[in-house]
């Protein structure tokens, strides 16, 4: 029983970080309609800047964790404007496989500044953990999972009461429209852009404490828990997002009890596969609220 | 036996009914009109019968034989051919291309007589010209034609024109008349949605009005339109009883 | 060549193609050394499976984005029927091709039963690579993350081994024609013409009498049947599979490449593309070096996002309008 609640409760962690990272894909595919092969890497890249930030400079990544915000919305917003952008009025199949392209090219890219091999940002309390209701909880774990709520809530309430969250929302349902009401659509698909992959950076930067980073964990660890999460919450929506991205980690973390760790990746990739053709419309209705 | 009887057919959105509990009859051989404000459902009438919604109350029989539910290509292979209000063309094809899409009927065809039935086709429908460019290229004026032709290859019993004379201009719409009555000559029955007055009095031996869905008259061209229901549908109560 | 022939496009392509899987065969024979052949060997693979791929994801316009799942199941069949059971390898290929058609085939009826839309359809597809990739690295029949060896101690043609890198050319040739002269005869079709139309409207395409999930199915059971024939041939080829690299993502895109800078919905596309591409990956990479592998990744990453930006329909596109001027057609 004690078991199945650990399980459980780090289920539930795991799937905020997941979440995190899914907040910026659903965004950019509610609002572009474009599938960014590319997040996970600056996720990865997130990682790689905090530890550098903490070895550089001494900086916890709890602090850094801004400017890389910063840094990854700009980066974001280069590769928008230079690559997809123009590639918006092309077919699906080559707006994915820019993104591909661009994934390959930061994969490689990080390769070059940091080796292959795996790194990891030390704190003292890295595996520091603490006890809440009868759960050994990691601290690190926590406070993503924490960055995960408040994000998804500030996003919901961005989203829904401002006039640049407005457009956004004007501009996934119907560009044409938002255009003729005077919304620069291009202005909002640069924004799109640069925030959902800096969510993906502050993601990296909150969790890597946690975990042994290397150029392609991103695509390995993290990708497919979140496109299953963005379906689960269908593309656009944040909430979903974010309860998508619970139900995976328990799913996942109760998944790797009974199956046992090896199998653990294939809970999220076959529960993928199933929620594809059950509920293509996700678990939550409606787009971008 | 009428070719095409519709018995009480009902098509809902939600809360809206865009079809209302429409019955009517389409003889062999005739030309069918139907008229009626925007959004009085003509087009969903059409989507209906072709086999792209399905109805969720009455009765569709094409030759006595049932065709609620059934999907679009079987209805094609039954006979039913019909045009988009908003033109499809296979716009990354040609002209040509796009005809024998439709001459080969759904694999009833083989393709070599296919292919030279969409050349008499083209040139019936006056494409020969256009015969080799990409369907993307044309006109408004030639897309309604390709659209028409397209249609036609499949040797359809009955085609459903919806809103073919939209965009063109007077000498066309005079050209796309005389297509229809060509065909109708052919032995095609043929059901016309239409805007344009000029081109429903001039084609319609028999009229039918909808307004919100619903049939609200039908009969004689010139008859139907001086109704006072007809007319209060099309410009308000004041200017029937005018 | 008779002009008329000629005049049409598809048949041009085909005669391009097949001249030079010839020319290709005929360098072959005069190659020096192994390493030439080897990547020459890979390149027919890959043109083979990039050729492949444009039945569905070209013609028809459906994103068979993980297309590696057949070509990695292909390789297991053969693998593993071979290893296992002794079976001849010239008869695990046609095994292989039905058993990738018959996955094709489920995956067909699933999505088209449940009506996905065409960007879960693909990530569907990719997704499903990667749960076959899982399923047989915890396989123990299948050898989990060892996975399959074979042993070759000399040259026999009866069992589909060599030790000379040759006769494998010679085989991976003979099915690129194979898989050229189906696309082509796919395009020439009733068939073909189905594919295009639903491509090109769907709901238009029904109206005609085209039952679109039915023609969606061929394309899709035929593509991917002939991608698994083909990984049926890689394992003859490279004596081993590993799981991790016959359901890689990284080897999926790169077998995409092809037809989509050489252009997805022509015949020689694919097969100059993947020719182009393929040895100068290969070569780029020998040459970097190991430390250079992430310079290698970068430029490559450049090279396929700048390629599809400048040739979005691909470089057939070009060609295409070449021949239309030159035969006169408008």
């Amino acid at each position: 029983m004690e078991v199945i609640l650990q399980s459980l409760a780090l289920g539930l962690l795991q799937g905020g970080v997941y979440a995190l990272v899914a907040c910026g894909l659903t965004l950019i595919y509610g609002v572009m309609k474009v599938v960014n092969f590319a997040h996970a890497e600056f996720l990865t890249l997130g990682m790689y800047l905090a530890i550098a930030a903490w070895q550089l400079a001494g900086v916890s990544p709890y602090v850094s964790v801004v400017f890389i915000f910063a840094l990854a919305c700009a980066l974001g917003a280069a590769a928008q404007a230079l690559v997809i952008r123009p590639a918006l009025k092309h077919p699906q199949i080559n707006q994915m496989l820019i993104t591909i392209g661009v994934s390959t090219m930061l994969i490689g890219a990080m390769q070059l500044a940091w080796g292959p091999n795996n790194r990891v940002l030390n704190l003292a309390w890295s595996g520091a953990t603490f006890e809440l209701g009868g759960v050994r909880l990691s601290y690190v774990r926590a406070i993503a999972f924490l960055a995960a709520v408040l994000i998804a809530a500030g996003f919901w309430l961005f989203l829904k009461h401002t006039r640049t969250g407005m457009a956004m929302r004007a501009a996934s349902q119907n560009p044409v429209a938002a255009r003729l009401m005077g919304v620069s659509v291009q202005r909002v698909n640069l924004i799109t852009f640069g925030v959902g992959t800096g969510l993906a950076g502050l993601a990296g930067a909150l969790i890597a404490p946690a975990f042994f980073v290397n150029p392609t964990f991103g695509t390995d660890y993290f990708i497919l828990a979140a496109f299953v999460i963005v379906v689960l919450g269908t593309m656009g929506n944040f909430v979903g997002a974010l309860l998508g991205g619970l139900i995976i980690g328990v799913a996942e973390g109760l998944g790797g009890l009974l199956l046992g760790p090896a199998l653990r990746q294939m809970v999220s990739l076959a529960l993928f596969v199933v929620v594809l053709l059950v509920l293509p419309r996700g678990l939550f209705r409606g787009k971008v609220t | 036996m009428s070719l095409l009887e519709l018995e009480r057919v009902t098509k809902r959105f939600g809360g809206l009914t865009a079809v209302d509990a429409v019955s009517l009859a389409v003889e062999p051989g005739e030309i069918l009109g139907v008229i009626g404000p925007n959004g009085s459902g003509k087009t969903t009438l059409f989507a209906t019968v072709s086999g792209f919604l399905a109805p969720e109350a009455g009765a569709m029989r094409f030759e006595g034989q049932s065709i609620a539910g059934l999907k679009p290509s079987r209805i094609s292979a039954l006979g039913i051919a019909r045009t988009f209000q908003v033109v499809q063309p296979f716009a990354g094809l040609t002209v040509f291309d796009n005809v024998v899409a439709g001459a080969l009927r759904g694999g009833r065809e083989r393709l070599a007589p296919a292919q030279r039935a969409a050349d008499q086709v083209i040139s019936r429908c006056g494409l020969e010209a256009e015969r080799n460019k990409l369907a993307g290229a044309l006109t408004i004026a030639g897309r309604k034609r390709l659209e028409i032709a397209r249609a036609l290859a499949t040797r359809p019993k009955l085609i459903l024109l919806d809103e073919v004379m939209a965009g063109l201009r007077p000498t066309e719409v005079d050209q796309a008349i005389e297509l229809v009555r060509t065909i109708r000559a052919s032995g095609v029955t043929v059901i016309v949605v239409e805007h344009l007055m000029r081109a429903v009095m001039a084609l319609a031996e028999r009229l039918c009005v909808l307004h919100h869905g619903a049939l609200i008259a039908q009969g004689d061209p010139r008859e139907v339109i001086e109704r006072p229901e007809v007319v209060e549908a099309y410009f308000g109560r004041k200017s029937a009883h005018a | 060549m008779p002009r008329r022939f000629l005049s049409d496009w598809r048949n041009w392509q085909l005669a391009v193609a097949m001249a030079f899987v010839v020319a290709a065969g005929a360098a072959g024979a005069f190659a020096g050394s192994d390493y030439f052949l080897q990547i020459m060997v890979l390149a027919a693979i890959y043109a083979a499976v990039g050729t492949a791929w444009t039945i569905s994801g070209g013609l028809s316009g459906l994103l068979l984005l993980g297309y590696i799942s057949f070509f990695g199941l292909g390789a297991y069949v053969d693998g593993l029927l071979y290893t296992k059971f002794g079976v001849n390898p010239w008869l695990c290929m046609p095994i292989a091709f039905a058993a990738a058609g018959l996955l094709a085939w489920l995956i067909a009826l699933l999505t088209l039963r449940f009506g996905l839309s065409e960007d879960y359809f693909a990530m569907f597809t990719v997704a499903l690579s990667q749960v076959l990739k899982y399923i047989l690295l915890n396989w123990e029949f299948a050898g989990r993350a060892t996975g399959v060896y074979l042993t070759v101690v000399k040259d026999d043609f009866a069992t589909l081994s060599f030790v000379d890198r040759r006769p494998y050319l010679y085989i991976a040739l003979a099915l690129l024609a194979i898989v050229i002269l189906v696309t082509w005869a796919v395009q020439r079709s009733r068939l073909g013409y189905y594919l295009a139309a639903v491509r090109e409207n769907d709901q238009a395409a029904e109206a005609l009498g085209i039952d679109s999930a039915k023609v969606k199915t061929k394309a899709i059971v035929l593509s991917g049947a002939l991608a698994g024939m083909i990984g049926a041939f890689y394992t003859q080829f490279a004596t081993f599979i590993d799981p991790k690299q016959v359901f890689s993502l990284a080897t999926n895109f790169e077998m995409l490449l092809g037809p989509v800078l050489g252009g997805r919905l022509s015949i020689v596309g694919p097969v100059f593309g993947a020719s182009f591409l393929k040895p100068l990956q290969d070569l780029l990479r020998g040459w970097l070096g190991g430390e250079a592998d992430a310079l290698y990744l970068v430029l490559y990453g450049a090279v396929l996002t700048v390629g599809i930006l400048v040739l979005p329909k691909g470089v057939a596109a070009y060609v295409e309008a070449w021949h239309r001027r030159r035969y006169g057609n408008p």
